[in-house]
C-alpha cells in the first residue's frame, strides 16, 4: 500500500519547534535547579507536551496507519513510564536521605495548603501538651 | 534534510544539559540525569524515524521506552538499598 505523505510544512514545523523548546528548556531545568526532587518535575512537561507536539505533527504528516498507531503507543508508554519512575525516584531519594517513607512527628517538612497549615497546627498542639 | 531531521539535530542539544546533570552531583542527580537523556534520546529516535520515512523503525523508541522503564526502576532500586 502506497500511502503519500501530505505536506503542512508551516503546521509540522511549528509543532517541532514547541517540542524541540520545550525538551531543551527542561533539560536546562534538570540541569541548573538544586534539589533532586525540583529536578524530577520536568520530565513531566517532556512527555506530556513534547510527545504530544510531535504525536500531533506525526498524524497531520504521515497517513501511515502504522505510524500513527506507534506513535500513540509510545506516547503512552512514555507517559505511563515516566509517572512510575518519578514516583520510584522520588521514593527512593527520600528513603535514601531520611531512612524511611512516612512521614514522622518532628521531621522538618513544611506542610502546605489548609490541611498542611492545619496537621502543623495539630503538631505545635501536641508539642505544648 | 526536512523539518523533522532539522528538530532532530536541533533536539541534540537537549542532552548537553541531561549529560552534565548525569556527569556531576550526588547518585540521585545524576539518576535523574540519566532518565531524561533517555526521555530525550527516545523523542530523537521519533523524529529521525519520521525524518527518513521508515515508520517501522518506530519500534526502536517503542522498545526502548519500554526497556528504560525497566532500567530505570533497577537503578532506582539499587540507588533506594545499596547505593
Amino acid at each position: 500500500m502506497n500511502i503519500e505523505p501530505t505536506h503542512h510544512p508551516l503546521i509540522t514545523g511549528t509543532l517541532l519547534a514547541l517540542a524541540v523548546a520545550v525538551t531543551i528548556l527542561c533539560a536546562i531545568g534538570v540541569c541548573v535547579t538544586r534539589d533532586p526532587y525540583q529536578r524530577l518535575h520536568f520530565s513531566a512537561p517532556v512527555v506530556s507536551f513534547g510527545i504530544a507536539f510531535i504525536g500531533i505533527a506525526v498524524w497531520i504528516e504521515d497517513h501511515d496507519p502504522q505510524a500513527r498507531i506507534k506513535i500513540i503507543l509510545i506516547a503512552l508508554v512514555l507517559m505511563f513510564m515516566n509517572s512510575i519512575l518519578t514516583y520510584a525516584t522520588a521514593r527512593a531519594v527520600r528513603i535514601r536521605d531520611a531512612g524511611h517513607w512516612e512521614v514522622r512527628p518532628h521531621e522538618p517538612i513544611q506542610f502546605v495548603g489548609k490541611a498542611g497549615e492545619a496537621k502543623q497546627r495539630q503538631i505545635e498542639q501536641e508539642d505544648q501538651a | 534534510m526536512n523539518a523533522w531531521l532539522w528538530a532532530a539535530a536541533a533536539m541534540l542539544a537537549a542532552l548537553i544539559p541531561c549529560g552534565i546533570t548525569a556527569f556531576r552531583g550526588d547518585d540521585a542527580d545524576r539518576l535523574i540525569g540519566l532518565e531524561m537523556g533517555a526521555l530525550v534520546v527516545i523523542l530523537e529516535l521519533v523524529l529521525l524515524t519520521e525524518g527518513i520515512h521508515r515508520p517501522s523503525f518506530y519500534d526502536l523508541p517503542l522498545t526502548l521506552a519500554i526497556l528504560c522503564l525497566g532500567g530505570g526502576l533497577v537503578f532506582v532500586r539499587f540507588l533506594q538499598r545499596w547505593l
